[in-house]
């Protein structure tokens, strides 16, 4: 073994002990940190549940319901039932410290008007009680005349529910007076009139008028407005969080109990459907295989060949490792940024959007546990919507072809047989007389009633299970703010051998150490199990030849043992190297799923340290470090017995033409295929940020900020032959050609051995503002400046920021807004520029080399490959918005509405260049480069609604959501040339054309059926063709048909919500309209040399007059390929893909505060969820569902889930 | 406390600021093979194919389509391609259809050779060292070479009374793809030949024992020489070829070369000083023409080059190459002729014909060869240019010799050329003696201007 064969990265063994080195080092500490983390989560748990309570002295006294607060913070005791604000109100005189409780209930709360007992059920329930005669402590002392101070919450009389609102905005009704509350809930007016009327108005709450006759200190509780926005929505982007209201950007916050309505273990998953403007691609596979790339995409395309998949901010900072290592039970926030004034501030890599996650914090007093189990299940999937011929038609057609000969050629005097059908073999051993043709017959007979997706279903796939559980604790004490989770995954897929493992382990910590200071660590910990077997299920393609399982293919013989298929080799053949002392040949799909086992492990660990400090009141530094390692190996190892080693092995065996002996230059052992990948970052930022409010009329936030960026990403992959038990692999001769007698050439042994570095490094600046005068218009601004090493030096040293700004005006807040149905009216207008990082090209001059020169002069040489390119830049996206966010009276209906209109440009393509220049390589060939040098425009709107169907007295409660987007997009300029219309098929890549969408479903004209050959007729140089061969190569763009858009230009959801007392029923239904497919084709290519096809061969032209009731293609075994191509690819095949399907169903039950045995429960969630429900219309007349084209279809999945809280 | 903060925010920028450079020329793939070292330059300029000309684009053919060293039957005009075609007659806009090999792949040459300059530049960061003198040195002679080839077509002969005037190459200072370019003058288009030649002199060593797909200084003597001569500066062109004789002075007799050998001339042999090709197309292309008669018949008995330049009649066969390029770099015999001519336009009958019966001498059987002699300047400078035209046709070399020579009507007053019964005339200093600059480019371009017509 070769050290090259053993090291992924480096050669040499002292870089590998560095490696190992930091590795051992950097794991060390990260487990000493998390321990820490928990540690002090233990400390913040068992500072709890003490029998005194303490509270210190303030000026002003505390409120009533802040003592209670507190003593259920402190003790674990809360109260419940009184909601009389005057006695909640009381400032509490008496000296706290150290309080016991008894003596408090005993004493202190007669005086203030109240009696308690303990509740029967739960003894951590203190009941109160109003006194008739309460003495109203006099705070006539407290008061100033005119000035009308006030505290806004909420207080459900539940324990932790206590919330002080910011943000809400008060009115003096009828003088136009405004304030909002800050960030602790209170807020004031001087000289108010004694009769005035405030209004008080925000976000998610209900908006309340009160009076300030009578009280001096206002307390006024406000009421949640959303069943299912319970928690005011905060906008965080990365760097500062703020209200909604205050927002001019496009931003989508998905609530954690909508994020909690499915069930898939990734974050994005549960996501879809659930915000407008979003289109996801999953499942729509093409009918070629792949799926279209970036799997959700914000707004449309913003680039052609950029990953359009949005930047992800995972707490503070863009995450580079797989979002599969995000448990999506530990997420508290979910935030889709869509404009540039939500996601400037992310400068160049924020073209395709913005998420941004925040993880849960301590919010309660107490320690709050939250236990999470799921169950789901999914049957087998469905092979039978793949439309296939049948076994009896497929035996037919074989033995009309072996009467004609056909397979002569498959068994000639050739040493190396061709692999045939066992029916073809059957004919041609009974016409040799090896066996009896009516044994041959009967056998044929037999097959015929087989059909190879039952077998493939029974015993390729199974049942799938996913298990999900997880834990949660956290907190709040007055110095330090808790959360740590721990969660387990484990899933057995639908195909046979898949399984699926993740631990996943969070913890945070923020301590205050004093009024200035806080430090906040976060420490995160995933690993990730993958595994699998060499189970292709229904894509299984043979090694040699790529072919498909006939359709009577039996995979068992019926008694538990599987039966060999024979796709690469004639059983003749390898009867006869079996007989050579060659390893066994055969292949049986179901022995070999065990043989085989490819393990992918990602280990992934995220280090996050932050400082926070407040240098001035208004002004706060914060100094934030963020580690992320992630690991990913994987070891596809196949044993000495599976398929691929004796395949390999009996390909190099090489046999002595004197004695036959037979030598091995793949060893007969086991085979690893070593992949790994190591992806480091650091990030840091030194942030400064600005907050002051005048008067209550002038409102700004600034903030300036400085980081540095580095990723590394080091990939290695590398085979090692021969392993032996000891693990020792053999050494291997690469550079001999062997000669291989079962493949009929001379072949090198592969060798996989690849490394590869890549880094990115970043250095931004960015500044960014909101002001807020008089709570009516908001104005915000940002402004971002990137260097990094992936530009050009021209582009690093000049001050090309990328920029938003936005404008905001409440328009209901107006004195002049006197409209009653309509309560709440913004308007909202952004315009601002993003960017995307392209890696198709290079800032500098990159080569490739040669040994000598062409004319044989014995130097090394090396030419241009591609030019230095100082500006090399990041592609612009410009997008302007203009947004109206709007609510009716009693919220009966709600939402926003946006238009934005969005300019790409420097999008890098081809570009042909001034030859001028230098590009041109060879003649004939013009002079292109990747360039900033194309341009797309796209628009579109998004609605998303929100409407409370049912009035608001009745039990029975019944929401609907909806959303809608549209989205269209076209290449405005491209400087390259358009290449031949077959070279646009592909509806799944991009593949610009001027004028059209980035993804484009183009397609031959068709000209039916020929009457007297039934071959299909194709258009070509202006004239009906049958050259196919002609039509697929040479027909120019131009000469295409534009069948229209291949990605959905309209697309939506509606969600209903029904609830009744604890029982609540949802279910989302999705659409996806004006775009097209290719339907699947007949390819008699596939009939004849993949040994399956589809069962359209049923409806094939037969004889003349056939071309009135069908357009498949009559069978010609001489005419395969480009007519076969042809055919596929014509307008023919094209068709609407427009569907309209049910995503899913949640029926859950809730259950608050009740005893389960010695547990107090707060809080009890069971529910069922279906997903994956299939469509309920589809446009195209074949009834095919899109997402399924060609694959197998998903059963729907089935989820139980279990969510306590306590 | 807050002026520690300051100090944080100080010693945090300094980091940043030192550090930004380096960590923003990281690498951001291994997998680009960036040039880095020194060694990546010398096999940028190595690659033979671009730097030379052995591609199938190669230095221009232009110059001998449209020369007068060759005739053409109407079957063989047939076959050229229709820009070919085109150049053959003169025609006043040659097709190019968004190519053309003459223009675009010098300035390949020229871009290889800026992208060497500014990596070398960039490692040794203004520390030079013989290594890096050399490969410097050889860029600028590369380039020198290209530029020259393409003002010989693209810009109107020099001549020092327009020059300042003239429209001459656009010329290319950086190797970015982003330069914006303009046409420069005649004059600033030679200065930039003769400054890029004066540096490779400083640069290049004197003693090199490559092989002269490399340049070196008797090289940049030679094309000193050359660029001189195109500029009918004759004393210094005068100098240069003596300089450039000085240090070598090798030439073949061809008593010694084998005339049944196809193609005689090795690529490489011992009077190639600089070794550069272009791919012959149209009338350039063995087969496709006829040497043009009257310089078939100067050739007198006893002359070898009869024999040995012309196979199967009058097809051109001495063209230092099999596979299929022809030669247009610099030879000692060039030298020899250059600087007879000098001499004789100097005045200097003697040393004149001293030089030319030196070459002649090895041209001829040896037992035939009576040494030439001039009854006067004249007659000697008729006899020198002559004996040059029979020597280096073919070489690319005709086309720039017509357009001086017009100048001070040394040449024939036109170049006429009959194709299907039809004749083509181009008289001197006609527009036509200079091409077009490619349509395409323009359109690149907006704003540069165009030739003349």
């Amino acid at each position: 073994m070769t050290t090259d064969e053993i090291i992924f990265f480096k050669p040499g063994l002292g870089n590998q002990k560095k490696i190992a080195m930091q590795k051992k080092i950097s794991s060390k500490c990260f487990r000493i940190i998390l321990c820490l983390l928990w540690l002090c989560c233990m400390i913040g748990i068992t500072h709890t549940y003490a029998q005194t309570f303490t509270i210190k002295k303030k000026n002003p006294l505390p409120l009533m319901f802040e003592v209670f607060t507190e003593i259920n913070g402190q003790t674990g005791y809360f109260f419940e039932g009184c909601d009389e604000s005057a006695l909640l109100n009381q400032r509490v005189k008496e000296n706290l410290n150290k309080m016991p409780l008894m003596r408090f209930l005993n004493e202190i709360l007669p005086q203030y008007g109240m009696s308690y007992s303990f509740s029967q059920t739960n003894p951590k329930i203190i009941l109160l009680r109003v006194l008739k005669s309460s003495p109203l402590v006099d705070t006539a002392s407290l008061r100033n005349i005119g000035r009308v101070e006030g505290l806004v919450l909420r207080w459900k009389g539940g324990p932790g529910k206590i919330e002080f609102l910011e943000g809400i905005t008060i009115q003096i009704k009828g003088t136009g007076r405004m304030t909002k509350t800050d960030s602790n809930g209170w807020f004031y007016f001087n000289n108010v009139p004694a009769n005035a009327i405030l209004r008080l108005t925000g976000v998610n709450v209900e908006p309340v008028e009160t009076g300030v006759t009578d009280t001096q200190v206002l307390i006024i509780h406000m009421k949640d407005y959303f069943t299912d926005l319970k928690e005011k929505v905060i906008v965080s982007n990365g760097y500062s969080s703020i209200l909604r209201d205050s927002t001019t950007g496009s931003s989508d916050v998905i609530s954690r109990s909508l994020l909690e309505r499915s069930t898939s273990p990734n974050v994005l998953d549960r996501t879809d459907n659930l915000s407008a403007g979003i289109m996801v691609n999953h499942g729509s596979q093409t009918s070629d295989g792949s799926s279209l790339p970036g799997s959700r995409i914000i707004r449309g395309p913003s680039s052609f060949y950029v990953d359009g998949t949005p930047l992800i901010i995972l707490d503070n900072f863009p995450y580079d490792g797989n979002l599969n290592n995000i448990n999506p039970n530990d997420i508290e926030t979910f935030t889709i940024h869509k404009d540039a004034a939500a996601s400037a501030v992310w400068g160049s890599r924020a073209g395709n959007g913005v998420i941004v996650i925040t993880t849960k914090k301590g919010k309660t007093r107490y320690p709050q546990w939250i236990f999470n189990s799921t169950l789901s299940i999914r049957r087998r999937p469905d092979l039978f919507n793949i439309h296939t011929i049948s076994s009896s038609e497929y035996i037919d057609m074989e033995k009309d072809l072996y009467n004609q000969d056909y397979y002569a050629q498959n068994f000639g005097s050739k040493i190396d047989y061709a692999p045939v059908t066992p029916v073809v073999w059957l004919l041609h051993a009974a016409r040799q007389g090896l066996i009896p043709q009516e044994v041959a017959d009967a056998r044929i007979e037999v097959m015929r009633k087989y059909d190879v997706r039952n077998d493939i279903q029974k015993y390729l796939y199974r049942t799938g299970f996913e298990k999900q559980y997880s834990i949660q604790v956290s907190g709040q004490t007055s110095r330090l703010n808790y959360f740590a989770s721990a969660g387990l995954d484990q899933n057995a897929g639908n195909l046979v051998g898949l399984t699926y493992r993740r631990f996943t382990n969070r913890a945070q910590g923020t301590f205050t150490i004093n009024n200035r200071l806080q430090v906040s660590a976060r420490m995160s910990y995933t690993v990730t199990l993958n595994q699998n077997g060499n189970n292709p299920g229904y894509a299984y393609q043979s090694y040699h030849g790529g072919k498909n399982l006939y359709p009577y293919a039996q995979l068992n013989d019926g008694q538990g043992r599987p039966l060999p298929i024979f796709a690469d080799y004639n059983p003749d053949f390898l009867r006869q190297t079996a007989s050579m002392g060659f390893l066994n040949g055969t292949y049986s799909p179901i022995q070999d799923i065990i043989e085989e086992k490819n393990k992918v492990k990602t280990q992934d660990y995220v280090l996050n340290l932050g400082l926070n400090y407040n240098i001035l009141s208004h002004v706060q530094l914060e100094v934030k470090y963020q580690l992320e390692r992630q690991s990913i190996t994987g070891n596809d190892f196949h044993s000495d017995s599976s398929y691929f080693v004796r395949d390999l092995v009996n390909t190099f065996t090489q046999v002595n033409p004197a004695t036959g002996e037979l030598s091995y230059p793949v060893p007969r052992g086991a085979i690893s295929d070593l992949q790994r990948q190591i992806l480091t970052s650091h990030q840091g930022r030194v942030q400064l940020s600005y907050h002051k409010n005048w008067n209550n009329d002038h409102d700004l936030s600034f903030l300036a900020g400085g980081e540095m960026r580095s990723v590394i990403m080091t990939t290695g992959s590398s085979r090692l032959y021969g392993i032996d038990n000891a693990g020792v692999p053999a050494n291997i001769d690469y550079n001999t050609l062997f000669s291989s007698y079962m493949a009929g050439e001379s072949i090198n042994i592969p060798k996989i051995s690849q490394n590869n570095k890549k880094a990115d490094q970043f250095i931004s600046g960015l500044l960014s503002g909101t002001y807020n005068y008089s709570n009516r218009y908001t104005f915000s601004a940002s402004i971002r400046d990137d260097a990094a090493n992936l530009f050009g030096a021209a582009t690093n040293k000049k001050w090309v920021p990328l920029w938003s700004a936005g404008l905001g005006w409440h328009l209901s807040r107006e004195d002049f807004f006197t409209a009653d149905w309509l309560t709440l009216l913004t308007l909202r207008g952004s315009i601002g520029t993003t960017g995307n990082i392209s890696r198709l090209a290079s800032a500098y001059t990159t080569v490739s080399t040669r040994q000598n020169g062409i004319t044989g002069t014995p130097y090394p040489t090396a030419y241009i490959q591609s030019p230095p390119n100082a500006d090399l830049r990041w592609e612009v996206v410009k997008m302007h918005n203009i947004a109206v966010d709007f609510a009716t009276k009693n919220n009966i209906l709600s939402g926003t509405i946006e238009y934005y209109v969005k300019a790409c440009s420097g999008l890098m393509a081809q570009t042909l260049s001034d030859p001028t220049l230098g590009g041109v390589l060879n003649p004939g060939s013009p002079a292109y480069y990747y360039g900033n040098s194309a341009s797309m425009k796209g628009k579109g709107i998004d609605i998303t609604l929100m409407s409370q169907n049912l009035s608001k007295e009745l039990k029975l409660k019944w929401t609907t959501n909806y959303l809608f987007s549209y989205s269209s997009s076209r290449i405005t300029k491209l400087s390259t040339i358009v290449g031949a219309g077959s070279t646009h098929l592909g509806s799944n890549l991009p593949n610009p054309v001027l004028n059209r969408p980035l993804y484009t479903m183009y397609a031959f004209k068709w000209l039916g059926l020929d009457p007297g050959t039934g071959d299909p007729i194709g258009f070509y140089k202006g004239a009906r063709s049958t050259d196919w061969a002609s039509i697929y190569n040479g027909t120019e763009l131009d000469s295409m048909v534009y069948m229209g858009p291949a990605l959905p230009t309209v697309f939506g959801a509606v969600r209903n919500t029904f609830s009744l007392g604890r029982v609540s029923l949802s279910f989302n239904i999705s659409y996806k309209l004006g775009y097209y497919f290719r339907k699947p084709a007949l390819s008699y290519d596939n009939l004849l040399n993949k040994w399956n096809c589809l069962s359209s061969y049923k409806q094939r032209w037969q004889k003349p007059g056939d071309e009135k009731y069908t357009n498949v293609p009559s069978f010609n075994y001489s005419a395969i390929g480009a007519r076969d191509l042809f055919y596929a690819n014509s307008t023919e095949m094209v068709d609407r893909a427009d569907n309209i399907r049910l995503e899913d169903v949640n029926l859950s039950y809730d259950k608050d505060n009740f005893h389960w045995g010695k547990f107090h429960c707060r809080h009890l969630k069971v529910f069922t969820y279906l997903s994956d429900l299939g469509p309920i219309w589809t446009a195209n007349k074949s009834h095919l569902d899109p997402y399924y084209v060609g694959v197998p279809k998903d059963r729907p999945r089935i989820s139980l889930g279990l969510n306590v809280t306590l | 406390m807050r002026h520690s903060n300051l100090y944080t925010c100080i010693i945090l920028l300094l980091f940043i600021s030192s550090c930004k450079k380096s960590f923003l020329d990281a690498k951001p793939d291994d997998a680009l093979v960036v040039p880095s070292t020194l060694q990546d330059c010398q096999a940028l300029l190595d690659d033979d194919k671009v730097m030379n000309g052995f591609g199938a684009g190669g230095y221009p053919c232009m110059p001998e389509i449209e020369s007068d060293d060759y005739y053409v039957t109407s079957d063989q005009y047939d076959m050229y391609s229709p820009t070919d075609k085109q150049a053959a007659i003169w025609a006043p806009n040659i097709p190019t259809d968004n190519e053309f090999p003459d223009w675009d792949f010098p300035y390949r040459v020229i871009f290889t050779a800026n992208n060497v300059l500014e990596t070398v530049e960039r490692i040794t960061g203004g520390h030079p060292s013989p290594a890096s003198n050399c490969i410097k040195g050889s860029a600028y002679y590369y380039r020198a070479f290209a530029y020259h080839q393409l003002a010989q077509i693209f810009a109107p002969a020099y001549d020092s009374s327009r020059a300042a005037t003239d429209l001459g190459l656009p010329l290319r200072k950086t190797a970015d793809i982003n330069e914006k370019l303009t046409r420069s003058t005649v004059q600033q288009t030679y200065n930039q030949i003769l400054g890029d030649l004066r540096t490779a002199e400083l640069l290049l060593p004197k003693d090199s024992n490559c092989l002269p797909t490399r340049p070196s200084l008797i090289a940049v003597y030679g094309l000193l020489s050359r660029v001189f001569l195109s500029a009918r500066d004759y004393p210094l062109a005068l100098r240069y070829a003596d300089s450039c004789l000085r240090l070598r002075s090798a030439l073949m007799d061809f008593d010694t070369i084998s005339t049944t050998t196809l193609f005689p001339f090795n690529r490489w042999n011992p009077e190639v000083i600089f070794s550069a090709a272009y791919f012959p197309s149209g009338p350039a292309a063995t087969y496709r023409s006829h040497v043009d008669s009257t310089l078939f018949r100067s050739y007198r008995p006893g002359d070898l080059r009869k024999q040995l330049f012309f196979k199967f009649g009058d097809y051109f066969f001495g063209r230092f190459d099999q596979d299929g390029f022809c030669f247009a770099g610099i030879t000692t015999s060039e030298m020899y002729l250059t600087r007879s001519e000098c001499f004789a336009r100097a005045g200097d009958t003697a040393n004149a014909m001293a030089d030319l019966n030196h070459l002649l001498q090895t041209r001829w059987a040896a037992s035939t060869f009576i040494p030439y002699v001039a009854a006067n300047v004249d007659d000697a400078l008729q006899q020198i240019l002559l004996e040059r035209r029979k020597e280096l046709l073919f070489r690319g070399i005709r086309w720039s010799d017509l357009r001086r020579l017009n100048k001070d009507g040394t040449a024939a007053p036109k170049l006429t050329r009959i194709i299907d019964g039809v004749k083509h005339e181009l008289p001197a200093n006609d527009p036509r003696w200079v091409l077009l600059i490619p349509d395409y480019v323009l359109s690149f371009n907006p704003g540069m201007l165009q030739n003349g017509r």
